[in-house]
C-alpha cells in the first residue's frame, strides 16, 4: 500500500468531520472520494495531503507514519510526495503560467524553466507559458494547476473537485489528463461529486457524515 | 538556475506587477528617508555653520603672557605662530591688543576725563590707548558699531584712530579731528587722525584705538602685545584641548577659552543637535509604525497566496524570507529615492536657516540606505511571522 489510513477521526469541537475511517490506496490506483456536501471529503484529503492532522488514528504514507511528524516534517512530506490540484485553481495572479509552475519547483528544490515549459507542453499549454492566469480560461488555469502538481514527480496526486468550476468541455480535457496520468501509473485520489468521474476511477469511496458508507470497485460489486 | 534567482523573480513580480498596499509603506519610507537624508546632511554641516554664525559674538580664546611679572607682553611672533597652528578652517580671526596710557594735548580736547581712565593715577588728561590691527576687527568683533567709517577703511591709513563713544562725547571729538597723544612714562608723541567713533557698550567706549605699530612707537614696545583675542570655530571642549596644546607648544603664553561665550555656544549647538536627533528619531519611529501597520495588512491581504505557497511545500522560513526580502527591497528603494529627495530639502533648510548652501556628505547615502532597509525589515518582522503562520489547510476548503 502506498497509503494506509487506519481508524482516522477528525473532530472539530463537537463536529465529527471524520469517524473511524479506514482506507488503503495502492500504487498506481485511482481512488474517487464521493459524498454529499459536509460529509468530510475535503477533511480527509487535507489529512492525506499533510495539510491537517487527524484527531485520532494513523496515516501511513509511503512507509512514513504521518501522525508522528511535526508540522515542519509534514511540510517536507507534502513537498516531496504530494501534488495538489484545487477546485479554485489557486494560481498566483501576478505570475505567468510558467512562473507559477516554477514556484512549486522553487519550494521543492530548484527552479528549472525548461522543465516547467515541458510540463506546460504536457498539458497542451506550451504556447500560453507567458500568459497570466487572468488571461487564461478556467480550464486552462486548471491545466496549469495539474502541470504544477506534477512538476516535482509526486508519489500521490490529490485533487479536490478539480472539475467543480469547469464547463463540460473543459471537464473532458481535465478528465482526459487524469486518465493519461492514471495510464502512466500515477496514483490519484480525487474528490468529486460527479458520478461520471467516479466511474472512471478504480474505486469509489462514499462518505456520509464522516463515515465510509460504501466502497465500490469499477466492476460494480459492493 | 539558482534559488535566489527565482526569489528575485518572485520579488520583482510582486513589487512591479501588482497593485498592493506596499505602495503605502513605500511612500512612508520615502518620506522618512527624505527627511532623514535632509536633516542628517544639515546636521553634519550644522556644527561648523552654527559655530561660525555664533562667532559674531566675539572672541572665544584669549592669549596672555604666562608669567606677567617677568614678561608682561606676548610676542607678536608667538601670536602669529599660534594663528598658523590653529588651522585655516577653524580660525575665524585674531586680534592683538597693546594697552598703554597716553595724555591728550590740552589744546585739542576739552571735557570731563573722569572715569575715562579707570586705572587713574590722578592725572586729569590721561586715556587708555590700545594698539590693534584694524583689518582683523571685523572678523573678531563683528558686533562693533563704528560711525564715520569702517574698521577696514580706518585701517588703510597708518595714522588713523578709532575713538570710543564716551571719549568722543565727553571730549567733543569727531571724525576728521587730529589728536596728539603723549606717552605718560616717556615723552614720545604720536599724531593721529580720528577715522571713526566706536560703540560697543563696554570698556572699548572709553578707549582710543590706533594701529599696533603706531602704539608700539608711542609706548616704546615693539612687536609685542598685551593680549591677543582669537575667534575659533568649536565648542568649549575643543577650545580647552586646543588651549592645552598651545600652552605646551608655546611656554611663554597662557591660552584660556572665554568660557562664558564657548559654553553658551556649545549649549546652543547641543540643543540644535539634539533637536535634529529627536526629529529624525520621531520621523523614523512614525515610518516604522506606518510600515508595520501596512505590512500587517499586506500579510492579511496575501493569506491565500501564502497558504498556497505553503501547500506547495514552502517552509515557514521561506515565507518569512520572502516577506522580509520584499520589505527590505522596498526599504532600500525608498531609501535611495528619499536620499535623493533629501538633497534639495537639505539645501532649502540650509538656505532658510544659514543663508548658505549645505555641503552634501556622501556618507549620508549608506546611512540612509541602512536605516531605511533595516527599518523596513524590522517593521515587517512581526507581519512576516504572522504571514508564515497562515494555515494552508484552509486553502483547500476554498476559504
Ligand atoms: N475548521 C473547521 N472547524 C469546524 N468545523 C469544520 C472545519 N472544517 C470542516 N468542518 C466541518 O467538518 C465537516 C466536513 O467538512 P468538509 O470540508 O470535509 O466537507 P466536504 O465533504 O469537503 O464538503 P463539500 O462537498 O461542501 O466541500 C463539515 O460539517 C464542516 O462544517
Ligand atoms: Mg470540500
Amino acid at each position: 500500500m502506498l497509503l494506509e489510513i487506519k481508524e482516522v477521526s477528525k473532530i472539530y469541537g463537537n463536529v465529527w468531520a471524520l469517524k473511524d475511517v479506514t482506507l488503503g490506496v495502492g500504487p498506481g490506483e485511482w481512488l474517487s472520494i464521493m459524498g454529499p456536501s459536509g460529509s468530510g471529503k475535503t477533511t480527509l484529503l487535507n489529512i492525506i495531503g499533510c495539510l491537517d492532522k487527524p484527531s485520532r488514528g494513523s496515516v501511513i504514507l509511503d512507509g512514513a507514519d504521518l501522525s508522528s511528524l511535526n508540522s515542519k516534517q509534514l511540510t517536507e512530506v507534502r513537498r516531496d510526495k504530494i501534488g495538489l490540484v484545487f477546485q479554485q485553481f489557486h494560481l498566483i495572479p501576478h505570475l505567468t503560467a510558467v512562473e507559477n509552475i516554477m514556484v512549486a519547483q522553487y519550494y521543492h528544490s530548484m527552479s528549472d524553466k525548461r522543465q516547467a515549459l515541458g510540463a506546460l507542453a504536457r498539458v497542451g499549454l506550451a504556447d500560453r507559458a507567458d500568459h497570466f492566469p487572468s488571461q487564461l480560461s478556467g480550464g486552462e488555469q486548471q491545466r496549469v494547476c495539474v502541470a504544477r502538481a506534477l512538476i516535482n514527480y509526486p508519489r500521490l496526486i490529490l485533487a479536490d473537485e478539480p472539475t467543480g468550476n469547469l464547463d463540460e468541455a473543459n471537464e473532458e480535457l481535465i478528465l482526459g489528463l487524469f486518465r493519461e496520468l492514471h495510464a502512466e501509473g500515477h496514483t490519484l485520489v480525487v474528490v468529486t461529486h460527479d458520478p461520471d468521474i467516479g466511474r472512471l476511477s478504480d474505486r469509489q469511496v462514499s462518505l456520509e457524515h464522516g463515515f465510509i458508507r460504501c466502497v465500490q470497485a469499477r466492476s460494480g460489486e459492493v | 538556475m539558482s534559488r535566489y534567482w527565482m526569489l528575485a523573480l518572485m520579488l520583482t513580480a510582486s513589487l512591479t506587477r501588482r497593485k498592493s498596499r506596499v505602495a503605502i509603506a513605500f511612500a512612508a519610507i520615502v518620506i522618512g528617508a527624505t527627511i532623514t537624508s535632509g536633516l542628517v546632511n544639515v546636521y553634519y554641516d550644522i556644527g561648523q555653520k552654527m559655530s561660525r554664525e555664533l562667532r559674531t559674538y566675539g572672541a572665544n580664546l584669549v592669549l596672555t603672557p604666562s608669567s606677567p611679572e617677568q614678561q608682561p607682553y606676548v610676542r607678536l611672533d608667538d601670536i602669529s605662530s599660534v594663528a598658523a597652528r590653529v588651522d585655516d578652517v577653524r580660525l575665524v580671526g585674531y586680534v592683538p591688543y597693546l594697552f598703554g596710557i597716553a595724555e591728550l594735548q590740552p589744546a585739542q580736547a576739552e571735557g570731563d576725563f573722569s572715569y575715562l581712565y579707570r586705572v587713574a593715577r590722578g592725572h586729569k588728561r590721561e586715556l587708555v590707548v590700545v594698539g590693534t590691527r584694524f583689518d582683523q576687527i571685523e572678523k573678531v568683533s563683528p558686533y562693533w558699531k563704528i560711525t564715520g567709517g569702517t574698521a577696514a577703511t580706518i585701517g588703510q591709513e597708518k595714522d588713523s584712530a578709532l575713538v570710543g563713544e564716551i571719549v568722543a562725547t565727553r571730549l567733543n571729538i569727531a571724525p576728521g579731528d587730529r589728536l596728539t597723544l603723549t606717552a605718560v612714562d616717556s615723552a614720545r608723541t604720536i599724531e593721529v587722525l580720528v577715522g571713526g567713533i566706536l560703540t560697543t557698550g563696554s570698556d572699548e567706549d572709553t578707549q582710543i584705538f590706533v594701529d599696533l605699530d603706531l602704539a608700539g612707537d608711542l609706548l616704546g614696545k615693539q612687536r609685542v602685545a598685551s593680549v591677543a583675542y582669537f575667534s575659533v570655530v568649536g565648542g568649549l571642549r575643543d577650545l580647552e584641548s586646543l588651549a592645552n596644546d598651545l600652552m605646551t607648544e608655546f611656554p611663554d603664553i597662557t591660552a584660556s577659552p572665554i568660557t562664558r561665550i564657548s559654553k553658551s555656544e556649545g549649549q546652543v549647538l547641543d540643543k540644535i543637535m539634539s533637536l535634529v536627533f529627536l526629529a529624525v528619531a520621531l520621523i523614523l519611529l512614525l515610518t516604522l509604525l506606518c510600515v508595520a501597520i501596512t505590512m500587517s495588512n499586506v500579510a492579511i491581504e496575501r493569506r491565500r497566496e501564502i497558504g498556497l505557497k505553503k501547500a506547495l511545500g514552502a517552509r515557514d522560513r521561506a515565507i518569512m524570507l520572502e516577506f522580509l526580502a520584499e520589505s527590505s527591497a522596498l526599504g532600500l528603494a525608498g531609501g535611495l529615492l528619499g536620499w535623493a529627495l533629501g538633497l534639495p530639502f537639505a539645501q532649502a533648510v540650509g538656505q532658510s536657516i544659514f543663508q548658505s548652501a549645505v555641503s552634501i556628505r556622501p556618507e549620508v547615502l549608506p546611512l540612509v540606505l541602512f536605516l531605511s532597509g533595516f527599518l523596513a525589515a524590522l517593521a515587517s518582522f512581526l507581519p512576516a511571522r504572522a504571514a508564515a503562520r497562515v494555515d494552508p489547510a484552509t486553502i483547500l476548503k476554498g476559504e
